[in-house]
């Protein structure tokens, strides 16, 4: 190679570079063959004694940080880079595929089904609100120029949006934290790779772990989805408890003032102790804690 | 030499020959060819990547044979960075002369 042939190399392989580095690095070698050439040698012996040179442009390359395989040439389709750009997808999804039980996917399929009727209801009943408040405004809303169609369409898209937001957050945050418990425990495995016991029985129970967590993600997630649906069901039997509790104690007050109302007292009575026990044995249920 | 014997010395004898006193390119590969035999294609990445690192600074300084020439100076990160690497070898190598003459006698 000739001095310019190894110029126009550089300029090729560090095209990435700013115009100032680039100069300054080919200055420096340009100046450093001339040295050799000074004292005896060719020019095409001075730049073969510099060795592997591009082992040493993508040293270079790294020194800025910059992944030496970026844009190895200008305009030229690296096939190589292509065919293990493929293969090394394909072994990733292998991998995947190979690490989990088929049982796991079959689970993930379920769940991640589970997961969407849920929300599908929960978006029904929140949209069959969203529509029953938006006729009472159009019934209310003097029908002017058409404000009340646009105040009850403005209603239910505004719904649309809020809820598709919302269950957007609500699957990054289950899989977000999820991934963090995840990532914690991969730092713990990589600093018990470094004791030699243990490492067996630590890598094993972690890497049990972190299976059971993705597909616990999704269960997580559709358990969430059900449990407001259920606090949406039961939504008018906390309203009729409290409507009862208040008529139960009317009904006390009429007895104490002489009216014979021990029988509807007593109805009521184990009306609301039914009620109430219902209710808080729904809301353990909930809202208890897993052991 | 064994290759990687010459590897992992290199990057404190190029601090070291900067410390002991400002030098260019083709000085410096002089410098640590005296030391250890590497290629030449080596040392100026290596540079590079000590300046971006911000242990060298570079100046350019007029020559009376040719274009001026870019000069490397050891910043006081670098001296520090030295220090540091200075005395790792010397633990190291203390320690693996040990080990090797403790055995055979």
């Amino acid at each position: 190679m000739t001095k310019a042939e190894f110029m126009s190399y550089l300029d090729n392989r560090l095209a990435v570079l700013n115009a100032n580095e680039r100069e300054d690095i080919k200055q420096e070698y340009s100046q450093h063959i001339d040295i050799k050439v000074e004292n005896g040698m060719t020019e095409t012996e001075a730049v073969a004694a510099l060795g592997d040179i591009s082992a040493m442009v993508d040293e270079i390359l790294m020194a800025y940080n910059i992944d030496p395989d970026y844009r190895k040439g200008k305009g030229s389709v690296d096939i190589e880079r292509i065919k293990e750009g493929i293969r090394e997808a394909g072994e990733k999804v292998t991998n995947y595929v190979s690490k989990r039980d088929p049982f796991d996917i079959i689970k993930n399929i379920i769940m991640g089904a589970f997961l969407i009727i849920m929300i599908m209801i929960v978006f029904g009943i929140g949209y069959a609100i969203a529509d029953a408040v938006a006729d009472i405004i159009y019934d209310i809303m003097p029908s002017m120029l058409g404000f009340d169609h646009i105040a009850a369409a403005v209603i239910k898209i505004t719904f649309i949006i809020v809820f598709i937001l919302a269950v957007c957050a609500f699957i990054i945050g289950i899989i977000g934290k999820k991934e963090t418990n995840k990532e914690i425990k991969k730092e713990g495995v990589v600093k018990m790779e470094n004791t030699i016991d243990n490492k067996a029985a630590y890598t094993q129970s972690a890497e049990k772990t972190n299976t059971k967590s993705s597909s616990d993600k999704i269960w997580d997630a559709a358990v969430l989805m059900f449990k407001l649906f259920i606090i949406f069901a039961l939504l008018p039997a906390v309203f009729t408890v409290v409507g009862s509790l208040i008529a139960q104690g009317v009904l006390m007050v009429l007895m104490f003032l002489g009216y014979p109302m021990i029988g509807v007292n007593l109805v009521c009575l184990g009306f609301n102790i039914c009620m109430i026990t219902f209710l808080a044995v729904v809301i353990k249920l909930l809202f208890g804690k897993k052991e | 030499m064994n290759a990687q014997f010459k590897k992992g010395i290199l990057e404190l004898v190029v601090l070291i020959c900067v410390v002991k006193r400002d030098m260019y390119g083709y000085e410096l590969v002089s410098e640590v060819s005296k030391v250890i035999d590497v290629n030449e294609g080596t040392i100026y990445p290596l540079l590079k990547r000590l300046t971006n690192e911000h242990y060298f600074e570079t100046y350019l300084k007029e020559s009376s044979e040719g274009p001026p020439r870019k000069y490397y100076k050891i910043t006081e990160a670098g001296r520090s960075y030295t220090e540091e690497l200075k005395t790792e070898w010397e633990q190291f190598y203390s320690k693996v002369e040990k080990f090797i003459t403790d055995g055979l006698e």
